[in-house]
């Protein structure tokens, strides 16, 4: 349904422009749940922000092309992608303590979206199509929610009214959630989540869910993306990808979470060495070798790899990914409750 | 040393703190939040307590109390068997922080060497010629090179700044740190370097943690006893592995079940815990968790269950505790 090709997106840098997003290829199908994870700097949110034709200046899009139902995003005018902004494609952001104005009401926020978009609404009709969206999204009592003003409702409804914010116009077909659960408690992470995974189901909506919480990843997702300084390391269907991660960089990631099942208490937890490259210097080469404990001077200071088919919808960014051992996943058991 | 002995590092007694709600400019304290209403733990050196619970459930408030950067409404605090009655200087440099975020717990116009150098200042750590080589030793007990000190906050990674946070707070050789939230801001690659560092400190240093967080997970790595709070409440404390082997608590169940799972071979069916936190201004009559609670009985509405022991040094306040399937 929307379809990524050879995205680049470049920043002006002190000594010429730094390539933040780097030929990135990726595709979400119809009712698919596609979790994008990597560190904070990686690029992810901004894929999120290119998707929605936002890249904050003085960013720009160098290359490449994002298919939408056959259209390129990217070749649109301003006007054309207000169409779909919000309407087809929404965006929820990081933070429900900022992203609602505080001096408008909960209700004025909701319906502005439907007086842009569906202007031939009457004020009453779009009120009554608020408070069904937020009935939808379990906001408890809509009608008295929807004359408060932000800062009288907590995290969780914040986010829920983000929520309707983004399904208001009804016809939303991907929907972009950038660290949706992160600022929330996991009583209310886990009603969202759930949330998410219906409305996924019954609309047949897409889902780009971006977080750096892996267990969010594989309670909701039907395929993984690993994002690493800008460039796409590894994608590959959920199960698989938890079983046999191939990409160092995924493995450290899988290895370094307190997995109370199968490690001692106040053991030290396997960890990533270093820090980050920064994307204005990368080395030649592959951009992990720093970090890696797989990688071989020769074999990976030269090129930069390429990302490979390794099994059927399993591709990886690693040169020596024929040579890495089978992963040791100790399965975790269903947590004993 | 004379701190390994086998009293407590720290204890606290039915600590209080409630804060006046102002209805209006006229109306003032006719309502009380309950932020914190009458908790009691002991943290034995060498031990981690872990504080768990959702966000207004009181767990920064009982942080903020513990470090008197509060006034406490009741209850006491002993720190190495004394009761504290006002946070002396030596008071000060015993109990130590480290923060949540590390970009807005660092001075942004001072060099490394100089954040770390005003505590040694301040608590007159060592003679002024000794300075520089004590934040070279404490830098690199930490695992920073030496070169940061001449660095801004602004040119270190968030995980280099956490380790500065951190060693800010052993430079002056404190036998207790709160530890309010100390990974959650960083990166999950970097989140295992901290952690790691933060047993080893305390293993070496025999120091005593009280552990903030909402990631179970990672308390169930590095605490050693788990106290939940609900709504000012302690409402379950017990032995880290007891704990998670079997929580008594019906929010403790709900807490762990809306935890996911790393992995994605046993998706579980979200088993959302309905509705929200009851307001702590506003508290339900009798147990505070039984408008949320699947178990809850009309004795709940009426009397306010305490802790009590379920065995082993397992505490449970809950009236149907014994019906509980382990």
């Amino acid at each position: 349904m929307i379809e990524i090709q050879n995205l680049e997106v470049q920043f002006p840098g002190d000594s010429g422009p730094i390539t933040v997003i780097d030929d990135l290829s990726l595709s979400i199908g119809k009712g698919e749940i596609l979790g994008l994870v990597g560190e904070s700097g990686c690029g992810k949110s901004l894929l999120a922000k290119s998707i929605m034709r936002l890249v904050p200046a003085p960013g720009k899009i160098t290359s490449g092309e994002i298919l939408f139902n056959g259209d390129d995003l990217l070749t649109l005018d301003e006007s054309e992608i207000q169409c779909i902004r919000g309407n087809q494609i929404s965006i929820i952001l990081q933070e429900p303590m900022t992203s609602l104005n505080p001096v408008f009401t909960v209700g004025n926020q909701i319906t502005e979206v439907l007086a842009i978009h569906r202007p031939e609404m009457k004020k009453n009709e779009r009120r009554q199509r608020a408070l069904d969206v937020m009935k939808r999204v379990g906001i408890e009592s809509p009608d008295l929610r929807f004359d408060q003003y932000p800062h009288e409702l907590s995290g969780g409804i914040r986010q829920r009214v983000l929520i309707s914010i983004a399904l208001i116009c009804g016809d939303v077909q991907l929907l972009v959630a950038d660290e949706p659960t992160t600022a929330l408690d996991v009583t209310i992470q886990a009603q969202i989540l759930d949330l998410f995974v219906q409305l996924q189901a019954e609309h047949q909506m897409a889902l780009l869910l971006i977080t750096h919480d892996l267990s969010v990843i594989a309670q909701t997702a039907h395929r993984v993306a690993v994002m690493y300084a800008g460039r796409l390391v590894e994608i590959a269907d959920v199960a698989p990808l938890f079983e046999n991660p191939l990409h160092p960089y995924t493995r450290g990631l899988m290895r370094s979470l307190p997995q109370i099942e199968t490690r001692p208490r106040k053991s030290h937890l396997p960890t990533i060495p270093g820090t980050v490259p920064n994307l204005a210097d990368l080395p030649a080469g592959c951009p992990f070798f720093d970090r890696c404990e797989y990688g071989r001077e020769e074999a990976c200071t030269s090129t930069v790899p390429r990302l490979e088919e390794v099994s059927d919808g399993h591709w990886v960014r690693c040169h020596l990914w024929r040579e890495i051992p089978r992963f040791a996943s100790a399965t975790p058991t269903a947590r004993s409750l | 040393m004379t701190s390994i002995v086998k009293a407590p590092v720290l204890e606290v007694r039915n600590l209080v703190k409630h804060f006046d709600l102002r209805r209006s400019w006229f109306q003032q304290g006719t309502q009380k939040v309950r932020a914190v209403d009458g908790i009691s733990f002991d943290i034995m050196a060498g031990k981690t307590l872990a504080l768990v619970g959702e966000s207004g459930c009181g767990k920064s408030t009982t942080a903020k109390l513990i470090l008197k950067l509060l006034q406490l409404d009741g209850g006491e605090i002993y720190l190495n068997g004394e009761l504290v009655s006002e946070a002396t200087p030596e008071f000060r440099r015993k109990i130590q922080m480290v923060f949540q975020d590390p970009y807005a717990s660092l001075t942004p116009h001072f060099k490394v060497k100089s954040i770390l150098r005003e505590p040694l200042v301040v608590h007159d750590i060592c003679p002024p010629q000794e300075r520089q080589n004590h934040i070279q030793d404490v830098l690199a007990a930490v695992g920073l090179s030496s070169d940061i000190a001449s660095r801004y906050p602004h040119e270190l990674s968030g995980g280099q700044r956490q380790r500065v946070g951190i060693a800010r707070a052993i430079s002056v050789n404190p036998t207790f740190i709160v530890c309010d939230e100390p990974v959650s801001a960083l990166d999950v690659s970097i989140r295992a370097q901290i952690i790691n560092l933060l047993l080893d400190l305390q293993e070496n240093r025999n120091l005593a943690y009280l552990f903030i967080s909402h990631d179970l997970d990672l308390v169930a790595h590095v605490s050693d006893t788990v106290a939940v709070m609900y709504l000012g409440k302690i409402v379950e404390k017990a032995p880290t592995g007891d704990f998670f082997a079997g929580p008594k608590h019906p929010y403790s169940k709900a807490l762990l079940a809306s935890s996911l799972v790393p992995h994605p071979g046993n998706r579980k069916q979200f088993v959302p815990l309905v509705g929200e936190v009851a307001s702590a201004a506003n508290l339900p009559s009798g147990c505070r968790f039984r408008t949320r609670c699947p178990l809850a009985i009309d004795k709940c509405a009426v009397i306010e269950p305490t802790l009590r022991s379920v065995g082993n040094g397992h505490l449970a306040a809950c009236h149907r505790v014994d019906e509980i399937e382990p």
